[in-house]
Order: C-alpha cells, then structure tokens, then sequence
C-alpha cells in the first residue's frame, strides 16, 4: 500500500478553490445551448471617432444576445465538429497562473475524443463580471489591431452578469515573468560580468521598457494591470504584455501633459509595485493580494538605482526618441518632457516608501 | 548527422533542418561543459525542440546512461541518430517545449487540485533521487540545471512532472548498494535553494523514500 501525505488547501483566490473552479466550467459547458462564431471586426470600427472603439462593439454585441453562448473565433471551428455534443474539459497540473486573483487554470477542451483545443480559462466571477470579459475580449482584439502581440483568444462564454470566462490558446512555451526566479539576479552585473545569465536577463527587460514605451507614447492608452504575472516569456526569449482586461486604448490623443501622466503612472507604479513586492503569500494577503518578484529584497543596492537600470532608463529614452520622431506638436513634446519629469519624481518617492516597508 | 527516419517520422534533419534559434535562458539546459545545447528547430509537424550533447564514451558513463534509460527519467524521447554500427557523436533528445531548468523557477506555494507548489515540486525531486538510488546511482551535478520541469502535465502524470535533463548521466556516479546519500542531497539542496528546499525538507524526505505526495482534499 503506498504512503501519502495530503498537504491542506491553501487556496486564497478570490475566485474560489480550484477544484471547484474547475468543477464550475466543466457544468457551464456542459450547458451551453448554442455556439456563436465570432465576426465582430475591431478594424472596422477603429475607423471610427470617439467613443471608443471597445464600447462600440460591446454594444454590438449585446445585440446578439448572450447567455449560454459559447462565442467561438472562427479559426476554432474546425476543431469542434461534433458541435455542443461531448464537450468537455481536462485539467492539467502546472505551477503558472496562480497569482492572479482570478485563478486561472489550464487544461485541454475536448469535443469528442479526438478533438481538442489547449486553453487556458480565466474565471470572471464578481459583480458586472459579463463587462469585466467582455472588456478583456474586445481589449485584445484591439491589441491585436493595434499591432501588440498578444495571446490568442478562443472565445469566451457568458453564463450571467456575473459570471463569465475568458477562453484563450494556451501556449506550452509561454511563462509569466513571476514564474522566474529573480533571487540571484542583480541588475548592474550585465556590464561588467561575462555570463550571459545577466546580459539575457537584462534584455528581457529592455522589451518591457520598450514596449511599454511604445503603448505610453500615444498618451491616451494604458494597459491597467501592468504587475509582472502580466508579462510573458517566451522560450526563443520573445517578450510581450498580457491580460489586458484593465486596458484604456482609446483613439483619441490626450488633453495635456496630465491626462499623459496619469495613465503612465497608473502602469509603471503598478510594475514597481510588483518588481519589489516579495514573492510569498503572506506578504501577499498584506498588500492587497498583490505580490511581487522581490528583485532587490536583502540585495545590497539602491531600489530606485535598480529600477532606473532594469527598467526606467530604457523606457525613458524610448519616449523621449518617440518624441522627437514624427509630426508632433511642439506643445506634444513639451507635454511628453513634463510628463517624464513628474513620472520620475512620483516613482522615486513610491520606491522610497516600498523600500521602507519591506527592506 | 542524420536522423532515423523511422523514428516517430522525426526524419532526416541534417542538410535540411532549418535552425530557429536557442531557447531563452528561461528554458535553456545548455551547458558548455557536455557540449549540450537546446534548440528549437522548425519541422513539418511544426517547432520541434532538441536537446543535444556529446556522446558520453567513457564505459561506466554509457552504463549510467542506459540505466536511466531503462528507468525512464530522462526529459522527452531519445532521437536515434547513428546508422547501425556507428559511435554517434552527439546523442539528441526531442523534448517537451514546455520543461525548464529547476534553478530558473520562482518559489510557489499555491496549492489546489491543479497546482504545483514547491512541497510537491520537492517531494516529486525526493522521488526522483530516489529512484536513481535504488540502482546505486548518486547524482553530483547542479541539480537546479540538470532537473527539468514540465510545464503542464495531466493530474495522474506525477512521473512526468520532474525528470533529468537529457546529459544528466555526466553527473552521476554509481556507488556501492546500500549506500546512504540523503544527507549528501540535503546539504547539496540547501546549498542551491537555500530556505526554499528548508521548508519543503519533510516532503522532500517522504518522496525520497518511497512515499507519494498527493495534493489536496477539496473534494474529500
């Protein structure tokens, strides 16, 4: 007879305990009445002003009608032949995606045997969760439109207005940037040390700060959520921005330096947030259920120097060569110079403070 | 080098093959020292990664390498490369795309019916040392570079979820049968992941000796 231990649950999601996550959309599948193929194009209604175009298609959709649709991406059609009969989820084990606080879990989507989609589920379980979905579905195709890589969406299912889940392609050689380990990472070793542990590491850094730059540089858009379990890896050392749900992408160009201001702090106080918070759990229920990398804890630097090095420089210079370029006003670049000036001021006192709780 | 073409229509790859790239040091188990490299490469099934390394010739090295073999806790699918009678040079694996070297995953402790937190992660190691050791295998490498994980793995796969990266055999040593090597791990793991592996050291010492961790009882 073998021995086993049982270690207790620790499941401190928001969302619930996994196995009844889990248990919840295998019984939401299971009663789905229709599948609806998705044909909502974001392109064509970019061309359009104001208001944004996210709230129009959400409009659009609420047209179609929603409960117990399973709203599919045409491309995955084919893999549901036998349509709404024997669809099923399975599970899998993996150590990503749990420090969201909306639990995702991974596993496979089955329709019959032999046909099956690798997903991850994201759970929308709170009040008004049908617009928190919606607005992650509509988000990423504008990502999509905008030109940012992102994953890709399988669909999305709408139980009530508050439930719903997001369905997007999982992607075996994806992780997240808090899956990483960060203890013997120290951010000015690149220059001077030979290893390329340093200098691959820091280039993972140099594509945050660029794409972020990149996102920033209009003014009027921000991502919402920019914390590190929101920044994928991938295995050829590829970078890109996930979880958009939170995201603001509007067309529209910003009032002043201050409108410009609000949504890059919003974003990059977020990612120092999460770039000191420390790893562990309690610390997480602590602060809000956020945790961190704990880049610099019980590491013999300065923070803000570590962070300007990491992130901060690059993502600086990115703007202000942005900036330059084109056909900006002269009143865009002023506004882009205060901007940056009042960012870095309000970042080093945020960094003093975090310092100070946790160092 | 050409590949079997009668191995799990892998085919020939030699003049063909069209290199993509090295993994990113997130997956990477590349090291110099054995002559391993990962790549991933571009195949009509679509990407395909390839962990290769030097052909171990030394006779006590070939044993090892057939014993873990034989136990099946090597990472992925031996690829054969050598017409018959051939020495190959190298020996290549077809791998997960998903497995990464243990030294790059941050600490977890979330657990559920589907997670894998660190109690788990070092018991599941305890397990695999202890396999080796019941043939007289010890392991004195940097298990954080030589240990893979899978990324996703079906509940009933617990076998699956850590294994040796492929060249592994070049870190081991056969010892007489019966001797203990516990204490040489738990210093070894304390070394390498210092508090992680202290506060997963009971876990670790059930898997080592035969026990099976199982996850939680939400559904008890």
């Amino acid at each position: 007879m073998s021995k086993e231990i049982i270690f207790p649950a620790e499941d401190i999601n928001r969302a619930g305990g996994e196995l009844q996550r889990v248990r919840d959309f295998q019984e939401v599948i299971s009663s789905i009445s229709k599948i609806a193929l998705q044909d909502i194009s974001v392109p064509t209604l970019a061309q359009e002003n104001e208001p944004d175009p996210v709230d129009k298609a959400k409009k659009l959709f609420d047209s179609y009608g929603s409960i117990g649709t399973f709203y599919l991406e045409r491309k995955y059609f084919e893999y549901m032949p036998e349509g709404l009969a024997n669809l099923s989820f399975a599970p899998l084990v993996s150590r990503g995606g749990k420090r969201s606080a909306h639990g995702v879990v991974f596993g496979d989507l089955y329709n019959g045997e032999k046909h099956s989609i690798p997903v991850a589920i994201k759970p929308h379980i709170s009040e008004k969760s049908q617009d928190s979905c919606l607005n992650e579905y509509f988000n990423n195709a504008m990502v999509q439109f905008l030109g940012f890589p992102n994953l890709e969406s399988v669909g999305f299912i709408c139980v009530g207005p508050n439930r719903a889940y997001s369905l997007t392609l999982r992607d075996d050689t994806l992780t997240t940037l808090d899956s990483m380990n960060w203890s013997d990472y120290y951010p000015f070793n690149y220059k001077e040390s030979k290893e390329s542990y340093y200098s691959d590491k820091w280039e993972i850094w140099r594509q945050i700060s660029q794409q972020t730059a990149i996102l920033h540089n209009h003014g009027n858009r921000v991502h919402g959520d920019l914390a590190v379990r929101n920044i994928a890896i991938t295995i050829s050392g590829g970078v890109f921005l996930i979880d958009w749900e939170r995201a603001r992408l509007m067309q529209s160009e910003p009032r002043d330096a201050e409108v410009r201001y609000n949504n890059s702090y919003t974003d990059l106080s977020e990612l120092m947030d999460s770039i000191c918070l420390p790893l562990d759990y309690d610390a997480r229920l602590q602060y809000d259920f956020k945790a961190g990398i704990g880049m610099f804890l019980g590491k013999d630097i300065e923070w803000w120097k570590g962070f300007q090095e990491v992130f901060f420089d690059e993502y600086r210079g990115v703007r202000e060569e942005l900036a330059q370029m084109g056909n900006h006003h002269s009143q865009t670049k002023h506004d882009v110079t205060e901007e940056l000036e009042e960012l870095e001021k309000s970042l080093r006192s945020n960094m003093e403070m975090l310092r100070g709780i946790y160092e | 080098m050409i590949f079997n073409p009668n191995n799990g229509g892998f085919g020939e790859y030699s003049e063909r093959k069209r290199f993509i790239g090295e993994s990113s040091p997130r997956y990477s188990f590349r090291q110099a020292e054995i002559g391993r490299t990962d790549q991933f490469i571009k195949h009509a099934s679509g990407m395909v990664r390839i962990i290769e390394y030097a052909a171990p010739h030394h006779d006590k090295t070939i044993k090892i390498h057939d014993i873990l073999s034989d136990l099946g806790v090597v990472l992925g699918t031996e690829i054969d490369t050598a017409n018959e009678g051939d020495t190959p040079a190298t020996i290549a694996y077809r791998v997960p795309e998903s497995a990464r070297p243990l030294r790059e995953e941050s600490s977890t402790r979330a657990s559920g019916e589907y997670s894998y937190p660190d109690t788990m992660l070092f018991a599941d190691l305890g397990r695999l040392l202890g396999k080796i050791r019941g043939r007289g295998l010890r392991f004195d490498g940097e298990i954080g570079l030589n240990v893979a994980i899978v990324g996703f793995t079906k509940p009933n796969e617990v076998e699956h979820r850590l294994l040796f990266a492929p060249g592994a055999e070049y870190y081991m040593r056969l010892k007489r049968p019966g001797t203990k090597s516990r204490n040489y791990y738990e210093k070894k793991l304390i070394n390498e992941f210092g508090d992680r592996f202290h506060d997963a050291v009971a876990g670790f010492n059930y898997g080592y000796f035969g026990g099976m961790i199982k996850s939680v009882s939400e559904n008890k």
